[in-house]
């Protein structure tokens, strides 16, 4: 009871944000929007607040749940008011497409995957309530100190746990020591508790994202994928921290793609943006790389669109968003943290070395092509199949330049990852080994809104279809995918 | 065109049996062979056995941490059992906590860091401390 408790708590306090945020001038914010953006956002709001109480007080008091009791009532008080001010009658511009045939069958084939997904989910935290290496050795661990320790949660960041990163970002860590604190003690359910629902909302933001902005047989085509990849799975339940850092990755890209399409200025959509990318630095290191990319990829699409009044609006209210978690961010990097591995490590003379080594080079882009290729687990490679589906559907017609956004980010992303790869001073092959696939699954969620933003919808693909020359490309195209999963299989065997 | 919504439901019907065809190989693979009920993952067992020893140790502070093999996963999943409390490997800092796998070599690492042993636990868990002078 005092978990569902403390996630209404969580989730009131967020989907108020959300809807002062975005609701601004373009009407109501869509319900399932508002759930899974508020879940994330007051997650992410609760455990920095938790931050701040802890160095200010000292210590957890059980006072700590009346103020955030109180700051929810505020924000939900603050939104109700501003609804009422609100002008009736204001749509969304993109209105919500009623159900069809194809969103139905996709819908069925969408919450068969969802139930499966569920069950695998729930079997794996039975049998690893602890999760995987990363989860006990870092996020659970770092959640005892600070639950287990009281006064002195401090020292979580001990030098003795140097090998536990204690460089990490607290959204994890602080969100699961919160739900103990509000059940009093520690429950060994929470932190896989915490990964089911963060593997849901991420999830559900794909689908109703896609809903909102194209069509729901879209939204439902792209969960699909989603829920059908084991690699996502397996990782929702490991209680990592990279399906968290997804959604929020995927969450600030759908915030500033949707106040690109929606709102008359955007300002709200943002600022909302931001904090969600501010959360993803507050979830993991990654994170920072995305918030500092994120204005430079804003510049190439205006580049794009020839539109150079919107980026330094968007940019500036997205500083906005990004500041309060990089405060508390840099705060805990600065003063309670030791440096970061890969800093502590690099000397220039290897840098430099590494930079120049063109075998470094190759080696790398083997790898990223290779686990591009077979990414996900699935059981015929998953990028070719989407290409070819991608091929076969073609450009929506309502693709415009501004569509390229996400792209860029993602792009200019993979090459932050690479150039890290480039300058690790750990052995490359580990590194590689160890990291790359969680890299790309941060950015799969949001890879597949891109690129289900901008694709004909099944309908539209109907509609299109010409008598032979499409159908011919789409019987061609299965059996390609049948040859590909007859290679795969043949290389497997091999 | 009902010919071509078809084709279209079948390529649907298609992606979805993919993706369930994904699922099904991991649900098989996860299921343990001994059984649900028999299984324990290796870091609940690790917890469960540091039960026992943990009413001996200081609440806070820092104990030192010995062992006969040099096992990462060992030491980590003890830090993790035992949090707040630290874990070093510091072989001077008593009292001392460790997991011994050949018996034999309890004596060696014993009279190496001159901490006479306090208990024998289940499982080779063993515990040192310095007398106070």
């Amino acid at each position: 009871m005092a978990f569902i408790f403390s996630l209404l708590i969580s989730f009131l306090t967020g989907s108020a944000l959300v809807d002062r945020l975005l609701s601004d001038k373009d009407g109501k914010t869509p319900l399932a929007l508002r759930l899974f953006l508020g879940l994330g956002l007051g997650w992410g709001f609760s455990s920095a607040l938790l931050f701040v109480w802890l160095l200010t007080i000292g210590r957890f008091h059980k006072s700590y749940l009346l103020l955030e009791l109180l700051l929810c009532l505020f924000f939900v008080t603050l939104s109700a008011v501003k609804k009422e001010r609100r002008p009736k009658n204001l749509e969304p511009k993109v209105p919500l497409a009623p159900p069809s045939g194809f969103s139905r069958i996709t819908a069925v084939g969408f919450y068969l995957l969802l139930t499966g997904g569920i069950l695998i989910l729930v079997l794996l935290s039975i049998l690893y309530p602890h999760g995987n290496w990363d989860a006990w050795a870092i996020w659970n661990n770092r959640a005892r100190f600070i639950f287990r320790a009281a006064a002195d949660w401090q020292e979580a960041f001990n030098p003795l746990l140097g090998w536990s990163h204690p460089d990490y970002p607290l959204l994890l860590p602080l969100s699961i020591a919160r739900c103990w604190f509000y059940l009093g003690e520690e429950k060994l359910w929470v932190p896989s508790a915490m990964a089911l629902l963060f593997t849901l909302i991420t999830t559900g933001m794909v689908v109703s994202s896609l809903s909102l902005i194209i069509s729901r047989s879209q939204g439902y085509l792209a969960g699909i994928i989603l829920l059908g990849t084991p690699f996502y799975l397996i990782h929702g339940a490991s209680q990592y921290a990279d399906i968290p850092l997804a959604f929020y990755f995927l969450s600030g890209i759908v915030l500033l793609s949707l106040s690109n399409q929606r709102s008359s200025n955007g300002c709200g959509g943002s600022i909302l943006a931001g904090l969600m990318i501010g959360f993803s630095a507050w979830t993991k290191n990654e994170g920072l790389m995305l918030a500092a990319l994120i204005p430079l990829s804003l510049l190439i699409k205006a580049a794009f669109t020839h539109r150079w009044k919107l980026p330094g609006k968007s940019c500036t209210f997205f500083l906005i968003g990004v500041a309060p978690a990089l405060a508390v961010l840099l705060y805990q990097k600065i003063q309670l943290a030791p440096a970061n591995d890969l800093l502590v490590l690099a000397r220039p003379a290897q840098l430099a070395a590494n930079l120049a080594d063109a075998e470094r080079v190759i080696q790398i882009l083997i790898r990223f092509f290779k686990s591009a290729f077979y990414f996900g687990q699935w059981p015929i490679p998953l990028a070719p199949f989407l290409i070819l589906y991608a091929l076969v559907a073609r450009l929506s017609d309502q693709a415009s330049k501004a569509h390229i956004f996400p792209f860029v980010l993602i792009f200019l992303q993979t090459g932050g990852y690479f150039l890290v790869f480039l300058l690790t001073p750990h052995n490359l092959t580990w590194h590689l080994d160890t990291s790359l696939d969680r890299l790309f699954l941060q950015l799969f969620p949001s890879l597949l809104f891109a690129i289900f933003s901008v694709l004909k919808t099944p309908e539209e693909i109907l509609l299109c279809l010409r008598r032979h020359s499409n159908l011919i490309s789409l019987s061609l195209s299965w059996i390609i995918v049948f040859r590909l999963d007859m290679f795969h299989l043949l290389g497997k065997n091999l | 065109m009902k010919i071509k919504f078809w084709l279209w439901a079948a390529f649907l019907i298609f992606w979805v049996c993919l993706g369930l065809s994904s699922q099904y190989p991991l649900i098989k693979q996860i299921i343990p062979k001994e059984g649900f009920a028999a299984f324990r993952d290796p870091v609940s067992v690790r917890e469960q056995q540091w039960r026992a020893v943990k009413p001996l140790l200081p609440a806070r502070g820092t104990i030192g941490f010995l062992s006969d093999r040099d096992e990462v996963a060992d030491f980590y999943q003890t830090q993790y059992a035992l949090s707040p409390l630290l874990l070093s490997r510091d072989p001077l800092i008593s009292p001392a906590i460790g997991i011994i796998y050949d018996p034999s070599s309890l004596e060696k690492i014993t009279t190496q860091n001159r901490m006479p042993v306090v208990r024998v636990f289940e499982n080779g868990l063993v515990l040192w401390e310095r007398p106070i002078r």
